[in-house]
């Protein structure tokens, strides 16, 4: 019976043990069936009630006070629906609730939108548990994923000088630079890719491995930055964020584990490097991406003065705070100094002829 | 001139040249655009119904949803107003939707074998008003949110109660049904 009972708090399909127990009690079974029934009509009518749950979030948003949050047409829609809405909410107490929940929803999502994305102060605790967090998987794995997708691969080249950004089925990112080639399998694609040239990978996190296959190396990781460089004998991977496993392609069983602003290199036939320390703007400045670990203001500005070509100031209080943080090659200058100064509660100004303050 | 306050954020994560830019039809900026919105939205969604595999296909058609609507945007200063409008249609859309695939357990095979005294509960036939008043007003409201979409989960979370009780609720429920439908 405790069985039959959980029944009706699940989502998924009905399993035979519990078809057969229905089957076996007529009685219950009829309950069942008109529990269901209870429940489809509900939903029925709930939707009847409340055709359009668009408009039900507009009247929400409306009611608790951000009616400038809509447009003028979506303000008319909800005049027109007002009588819907009002029935509804009468008719059934806990669109109430519903319409908390939606408030509430609106609540989150500002706080995502002013939170900072991929710029905080990174301590070493915080790099211990990034470090510590990134899974390395077997290496049966890899070399099933190295093999199994060699056929009907995507080619991405760029030549030399080049910059190209492209986006992964599973929402990784690569930056190809300088002729630097990319294959991967589009239509299939099982989180691997084979790289020549140059080329830095954001990897978003996910359940399974992304393996990179590069001249004489395997490179295995889950969520992580790290850059590459190679020709037709060797890899070096430099390593910003997460953790990654570096193997020669003939020795997967003998990888060496790079920790964040650590390199390696393989050469074809050789096992790894050991993991060596690196600066990362220096060891990454190939990719065009700007690297600050708690770099000091001054150091910064010089950095984006060179890069920008245009001048930038930064106030006697801040010249020695020290930031971090990660931007791409597409970033503009006002958006960087803008993320930078969040982090110390600064501000920029812009002037005309000296160009960018910080202060 | 000061031209950027950072009290609080950075404004122009979307600042509105980025956006008219986007509209205007450069590839670059609406790339940056939509991948920044990308970390937003997907930070929405983690927060309101955990890390499900569904969160990919939440953020990638709210993102659809912002990428049909930008040309129509009229300000671009509007943008964070219309993306979130987008992740709550996108929401709402995912509750609603969430039984869909499950019907299977309203079982056919069940339905078409009970008698004609059991079939007239079925679909619209069931009495709304009656079976409501064999419920407390708070199984009723458990039971609306549950019909709405919501998990029990976060019908606790609204209710400021436990996930287990509302759970009881719904079989204390079913057993007050049971009996007043079976006699």
């Amino acid at each position: 019976m405790q069985d039959v009972l959980n029944l009706l708090l699940q989502d998924e399909p009905l399993t035979p043990v519990q078809r057969a127990a229905l089957t076996k009690d007529p009685a219950l079974r009829a309950s069942v069936q008109r529990w269901l029934a209870f429940r489809a009509t509900l939903r029925a009518h709930l939707d009847e009630a409340l055709p359009e749950r668009r408009i039900f979030v507009l009247h929400t948003l409306m009611e608790a006070g951000h009616a400038d949050e809509l447009t003028e047409a979506e303000r008319t829609e909800v005049a027109a629906s007002q009588g819907i809405m009002t029935r509804a909410l009468e008719q059934y107490p806990a669109l109430r609730d519903a319409a908390d929940r939606i408030a509430e929803d609106r609540a989150v999502f500002m706080a995502c939108w002013e939170q900072p994305v991929r710029i905080r102060r990174l301590t070493p605790t915080a790099w211990r548990i990034a470090a510590a967090v990134a899974l390395i998987i077997g290496f049966g794995t890899v070399f099933a994923l190295f093999f199994a997708t060699n056929n009907a691969e995507t080619p991405i080249a760029v030549r030399d000088g080049g910059l190209e950004r492209v986006q992964l089925p599973d929402g990784s990112i690569v930056h190809l630079i300088e002729e630097g080639m990319l294959l991967y399998d589009a239509k299939d694609f099982a989180r691997h890719v084979s790289v020549r040239g140059n080329a830095f990978f954001d990897i978003v996190h996910a359940d399974a491995p992304f393996t990179v296959a590069s001249p004489g190396a395997v490179i295995t990781v889950l969520g992580t930055r790290f850059g590459i460089q190679s020709d037709d004998n060797s890899t070096m991977v430099v390593l910003e964020s997460g953790r990654v496993s570096l193997a020669a392609e003939h020795a997967l069983d003998q990888p060496v584990l790079l920790s964040p602003k650590e390199m390696s290199r393989v050469v074809r036939g050789n096992l790894p490097d050991a993991p060596a320390a690196v600066d990362l703007a220096q060891a990454l400045h190939w990719t065009g991406y700007l690297f600050f670990d708690a770099t000091p203001m001054f150091q910064v500005s010089r950095v984006l003065q060179d890069r920008f070509e245009v001048a930038i100031a930064v106030s006697e209080a801040l010249k020695d705070e020290q930031v971090s943080g990660t931007f791409e090659p597409g970033d503009d200058i006002a958006y960087i100094l803008t993320t930078l100064a969040t982090t110390l509660d600064a501000v920029v100004e812009r002037d005309e002829s000296a160009g960018f303050i910080v202060r | 001139m000061r031209q950027k306050s950072l009290a609080g954020m950075p404004q122009n994560r979307f600042d509105a040249l980025l956006v008219q830019r986007a509209q205007q039809g450069d590839a670059r900026a609406r790339d940056q655009l939509l991948r920044r919105l990308q970390a937003v939205l997907r930070s929405f969604f983690v927060k309101r119904i955990g890390r499900a595999p569904v969160i990919d296909d939440l953020v990638q058609n709210t993102l659809l949803r912002v990428h049909n609507g930008l040309e129509v945007l009229k300000d671009p200063e509007r943008l964070k107003a219309f993306a979130m409008k987008a992740a709550l249609f996108e929401l709402q859309d995912y509750y609603r939707g969430r039984y869909s695939p499950k019907e299977v357990l309203y079982d056919p095979h069940a339905v078409t074998t009970a008698s004609p005294a059991q079939s007239a509960w079925a679909g619209s036939q069931v009495d709304l008003e009656r079976a409501f008043a064999l419920l407390t007003p708070h199984a009723r409201r458990i039971l609306e949110l549950r019909e709405y979409g919501y998990r029990y989960k976060d019908i606790a979370q609204m209710l400021s109660t436990t996930e287990s009780a509302a759970k009881m609720q719904v079989k204390r429920a079913f057993e007050k049904m049971r009996r007043a439908f079976c006699t």
